[in-house]
């Protein structure tokens, strides 16, 4: 056990290695730093200068093995263009991204399990039909298309929402619902087939046959069992959320991570890019190993294999 | 989008997810027999019957700019409209019903190239580590774990700036980055297609690896191939769409729904239509690869089993 | 027809429905920007933004104020000055003015402020800017010395513009990353929050009653957002979430001028575009090299269809490598190439591309104006591929690669009325020189250092009359400004791209 988790640590940390090393040479193939932090009108003895002090000059490996040991203390450097510290940066920005993340991910589970469990229970039924017709369309709606035309209509035609912002709960609502409706429909067809398995079960048959009201037995039975998967796959979708919310967060001017990904990458900030690349690396990296360690300590065979 | 990577479930499991019949096939084939197949494939033609024809059915040359009548209104309006431009013209006066019309070209193009490259990545790195196992599948492993952790859309934007955007440099990118499904179904499928008997007995007889893969595996995993094609090009033609919304996709002046859709924001509030029609075609080509992907499994897999 | 005058309708119907959010009932400004991304640092001299300076004209005062209309330099901070010598101005400062902070303004802030913005070990931004001045001397509390390090005739154009006053006790204390959390200056705005990236929010300056010409703000208080996106900005405009834009397009400008309720207009900026050849053969692509190809080129552009249909506004069509206002920029030394396709192929076959040839363009602004570029180009025969590059990118491509052979620029001249601010930047060899021409760098260096504004002007027409014959760059035409806003605002257009938002205030 103690190998295969060492083993497994061990491709963590090189998977790791590779994906930060190909961004690190990717960014800096993107365009020059000293460019960018000099600004638009610095001169060229301003940007020799910096070029020197910052490095730029050596070879890249080199600078990439400098910007790898100080990450791993946590020290991303500092942004050329604000220079902030990154890390204080993204910790700003997280909170905005991750509460526009946990809302989206609400939307879609409340928008999916009820419509999920009533087309199971009520197959080909109209609400079976609707549901059909909310995953075909949320499959092929392209977000950022879906997001412009609420702006349209709820924003200026009626004006029923705020816009751009995060003053309150209310200018959450159309990034929310152009976020979550995104991971509804494959959320929604997890729990119709999730239901419609556990009704079929004999465990369900033996409730019912033991007299059961249909309600007890959909609720605390049925949905309790058919609701894990959901929650499992709700979880990996906030993940990919994140990513998501690039072209969200740009559009209703939400100024989370997404959107600094955005802005960094149009101003050439490499250590900005940089760093948040590595922390969604490492997000799923940390997930999958500690996954894989709890399913090893699980089941032993794992480890052997 | 791209796949969804869940911590704790095996490869063998994703793939499991995405080959089973969608939950709703059963229902649908109730309702429509299968009519949405054939639905999906029929818009599929007319869009690919539209790129290939585009010379014809086009009334200008969508690349032909005059800037005295630049934004003519659609037919339906009362005033500015020309009947040469039956859906009015673009911010350089380019008729815009040729540009959707040889819109077709471009998602297509990028749609079926991706999956072509994707596709081939992911099938010789999936095959191999199916047919080979022991160090080759754990190389590949590594692989697709580093692949997965990436942020796609983040590095694929960084890509972008690299290399400059260009319709080339969107469909290798996107291939590059797109194969992993490829690779995690074939890998699945061809584990299991080793251990048929007939594969077996091919062994036995001492026949070359390469007779073996090409005339006993590929057989086998052809149809799953398909279904992962068709979800990977509607992916491609969306990431194509939202990259090219963002500014960095392709260049204009292409015709690319995705990239006239970021030069009609500029006129969102105004006029609508300019944002609607194109992504109006791109929801409808994207929901007939999805329909015709799903009616394909059906299919793939009562054949199979 | 049918589905504007809905969407007209239901606007309508919401604007009489909805208690708006900005507008005149509370005497407040909400103005947004940023559309080109968010202010890094709001300290002036830690940022490199248009809309730093749009700040930092708000918070800060520089020693003398430049006229916009006539360029006529007045007093400001400083009351009167005179020549010591050829490197030294004496400078009597006004007496009576206070900082945010309630520090007195006096020589020591004007000593300080000069002194450690000049010295390069504190990292002022923008060199440019600050590193021509020698030092500053307290000669008593109102009378200051500033030497320069030699000559430099352009000096009024830095004290009237990017050098602004510091308070000295609080810079001295805080520096730039406390300025930028709380900026203190002397001038008609002061800073109540500021928020990076999001919104900065200021009041007004009581005490800016000493007579600035500059006048006094004309609202209270003021919420400035950062919004990256405009089409988010004129939902907020049309929604009543703003009162001002300054970041639409022309088209923008007849679809919201036609809205009830709003104004919207164009004003012409020293923003001047241009399309750049690389004449040097630094990407080592033949057909720019040859002067026949690029006249054929300047040739082949119809500039005025561009300016008529696309950019508007009072823009015009350029012929100089600067902007005519800026001093030495003497139109009448230009070559001016007018539309003439039929020409263009005739030099094209002389110069041995009777069939034209392929090229690759690059721009970083929207590419209609490109595309409307690239369809004149075609008609004589020559095939430009476009390249959108973000700015740095581009910059980057161009400075360290210079595989460039054809660019679509613009340059915004920091807003200082003087054509080294342009011309000298891009054709005295730099990186960003794609002429590599000695005699026209000679030119511009004697023509930024002579203390003799003859001899300045004549080095500087002797290079405007070479650039433009030589076709390295075509002057394209100056950009526009658009603005879009609540028809009850007082607005004033500027032609220095610089909105001065506290000028603005609210009718009836």
């Amino acid at each position: 056990m103690l190998a295969y988790a060492i083993k497994r640590s061990f491709a963590a940390f090189l998977i790791l290695i590779v994906v930060s090393g190909l961004t690190f040479s990717l960014s800096h193939l993107s365009a020059d730093p000293a460019l960018t932090i000099a600004g638009e009108q610095a001169s060229d003895e301003d940007i020799q200068a910096i070029r020197e002090l910052y490095g730029f000059d050596r070879p890249i490996y080199i600078q990439y093995l400098e910007w790898a040991g100080r990450a791993m203390t946590g020290d991303f450097g500092e942004s050329y263009h604000y220079g902030e510290r990154v890390s204080t940066m993204i910790a700003g920005r997280i909170g905005t991204t991750m509460s526009l993340g946990v809302l989206a991910i609400l939307f879609a589970l409340i928008i999916s399990i009820p419509l999920g469990v009533v087309a199971a229970m009520r197959p080909n039924s109209l609400v079976d039909r609707f549901a059909l017709l909310v995953a075909v369309f949320g499959q092929a709606l392209p977000t950022f298309w879906f997001a412009l035309m609420m702006i349209i209509v709820l924003g200026v035609w009626w004006r029923w929402l705020p816009i751009s912002g995060n003053d309150s709960w209310a200018h959450f609502v159309m990034p929310t619902i152009a976020l979550g409706y995104y991971a509804t429909p494959a959320l929604m067809r997890l729990t119709r087939a999730g239901m419609i398995e556990v009704l079929g079960s004999d465990y369900i048959r033996t409730a019912r046959a033991k007299g059961l009201s249909p309600t007890v037995v959909l609720f605390k039975h049925a949905l309790r069992n058919a609701i894990i998967p959901v929650v499992a796959l709700a979880a990996v979708w906030f993940g990919f959320m994140l990513g998501g919310s690039i072209v969200i967060e740009t559009i209703f001017n939400l100024k989370g991570i997404g959107w600094l990904s955005y802005d960094a990458l149009l101003r050439s900030d490499l250590p900005v890019v940089q760093a948040i690349v590595l922390i969604f690396a490492s997000l799923y990296v940390v997930l999958t190993l500690a996954a894989d360690l709890v399913n090893a300590w699980l089941d032993p065979r794992i480890s052997v294999r | 989008m791209t796949m969804i990577s869940t911590p704790g479930k095996s490869f063998d499991e994703i793939a499991q997810e995405t080959l089973e019949p969608s939950p709703f096939s059963k229902l649908r084939k109730r309702i429509f027999g299968n009519y949405s197949f054939l639905a999906g494939l029929i818009i599929i033609m007319a869009i690919f019957a539209m790129a290939l024809l585009a010379p014809l059915i086009a009334p200008h040359n969508p690349y032909e700019t005059d800037l005295a009548s630049r934004l003519m209104n659609p037919f339906w309006h009362e005033v500015k409209t020309d009947e040469e431009h039956p859906l009015g013209t673009d911010k350089v006066g380019r008729d815009y019903l040729s540009r959707l019309v040889y819109g077709a070209q471009i998602s297509l193009l990028i749609g079926f190239s991706t999956m072509l490259i994707s596709g081939t990545i992911g099938t010789v790195l999936g095959v191999a580590a199916g047919y080979f196992g022991g160090r080759v599948d754990m190389v590949v492993n590594f692989i697709i774990n580093t692949r997965l952790a990436m942020p796609v859309f983040l590095v694929a934007m960084a890509a972008v700036v690299a290399f400059g955007a260009s319709l080339m440099v969107v469909i290798l990118v996107l291939g590059l980055f797109l194969w992993d499904r490829f690779a995690v179904v074939m890998r699945s499928i061809t584990m299991q297609a080793r251990d048929l008997d007939y594969v077996k007995a091919a062994r036995a007889m001492g026949c070359s690896t390469p007779y073996i893969i090409v005339r006993e595996i590929f057989p086998n995993v052809i149809g799953s191939l398909t279904v992962v094609a068709t979800v990977e090009m509607a992916n491609a033609i969306l990431l194509e769409a939202a990259l090219s919304f963002l500014g960095f996709g392709v260049q204009a002046p292409t015709p690319s729904w995705g990239l006239m859709l970021n030069e009609a924001r500029e006129y969102m509030f105004f006029s609508p239509w300019l944002l609607a029609l194109p992504g109006a075609c791109l929801f409808l080509l994207v929901l007939a690869i999805n329909l015709f992907g799903d009616g394909l499994r059906d299919v793939t897999l009562e054949k199979g089993r | 027809m049918k589905m504007k005058t809905f969407v007209a309708a239901s606007m309508l119907a919401a604007l009489a429905s909805t208690s708006t959010m900005a507008g005149p009932d509370d005497d407040s400004l909400i103005v947004a920007w940023g559309s080109t991304g968010p202010i890094e640092n709001v300290d002036n001299y830690f940022n490199t933004n248009r809309t730093g300076i749009w700040f930092s004209r708000m918070v800060w005062d520089q020693l003398i104020y430049r006229e916009p209309k006539t360029f006529e330099f007045k007093p400001l901070l400083a009351e009167s000055w005179e020549a010591l010598s050829d490197t030294t101005w004496q400078f009597k400062l006004r007496q009576g003015v206070k900082f945010h902070n309630g520090e007195e303004f006096d020589a020591d802030d004007v000593v300080f402020t000069l002194n450690w913005i000049s010295d390069p070990a504190n990292g002022v931004k923008v060199q440019r800017n600050v590193n021509w001045i020698e030092s500053a001397e307290k000669v008593d509390k109102y009378t200051v010395n500033v030497n320069m390090k030699k000559p430099f005739p352009q000096a009024f154009e830095f004290l009237s513009g990017p050098i602004t006053i510091y308070p000295n006790e609080y810079y001295a204390e805080v520096g730039p990353d406390g300025m930028h959390k709380a900026p203190v200056g002397t001038g008609p705005m002061k800073v109540v929050a500021i928020e990076t990236a999001e919104e900065y929010v200021l009041e007004k300056n009581p005490d800016y009653t000493w007579g600035s010409p500059k006048g006094e703000a004309q609202v209270s208080k003021m919420v400035v957002r950062e919004i990256a996106d405009v089409q988010t900005q004129i939902a907020e405009l049309l929604a009543g979430g703003i009162d001002i834009t300054a970041d639409i397009t022309a088209d923008h400008v007849d679809q919201i001028g036609g809205f009830p309720g709003f104004t919207a207009l164009q004003a012409g900026t020293m923003r001047t575009g241009y399309i750049g050849f690389d004449a040097a053969g630094r990407g080592n692509f033949e057909p720019t090299t040859k002067l026949a190809v690029r006249k054929a080129m300047a040739m082949a552009i119809d500039r005025e269809s561009l300016v008529t249909n696309l950019i508007r506004g009072d823009a015009g069509v350029i012929h100089t490598p600067c902007f005519p206002t800026q001093f030495g920029c003497d139109e009448s030394f230009a070559a001016k190439w007018d539309y003439n396709p039929e020409m263009a192929k005739q030099l094209l076959a002389e110069a041995g591309y009777p069939d034209g040839f392929e090229i690759e363009f690059y721009t970083f602004r929207p590419a209609d104006w490109a595309e409307a570029i690239m369809a004149d180009l075609s008609k004589v025969g020559i095939k430009a591929s476009l390249t959108k590059m973000p700015y740095f990118a581009l910059r980057d491509k161009q400075r360290n690669e210079g595989t460039t052979p054809m660019f679509l620029m613009d340059w915004g001249s920091y807003s200082m009325n003087d054509m080294s601010a342009i011309t000298s930047h891009f054709f005295k060899k730099g990186p960003d020189d794609f002429a590599m021409d000695d005699q026209v760098a000679a030119w511009l260096e004697e023509g930024d250092t002579s203390p003799d504004s003859e001899i300045r002007k004549a080095a500087y027409a002797k290079a405007i009359e070479k650039i433009t014959s030589e076709v390295y760059w075509l002057p394209m035409f100056n950009h526009v400004r658009n603005y879009g806003f609540n028809e009850n605002l007082s607005f004033i257009p500027y032609q220095d791209e610089i909105p001065r938002f506290w000028q603005y205030g609210w009718n009836g």
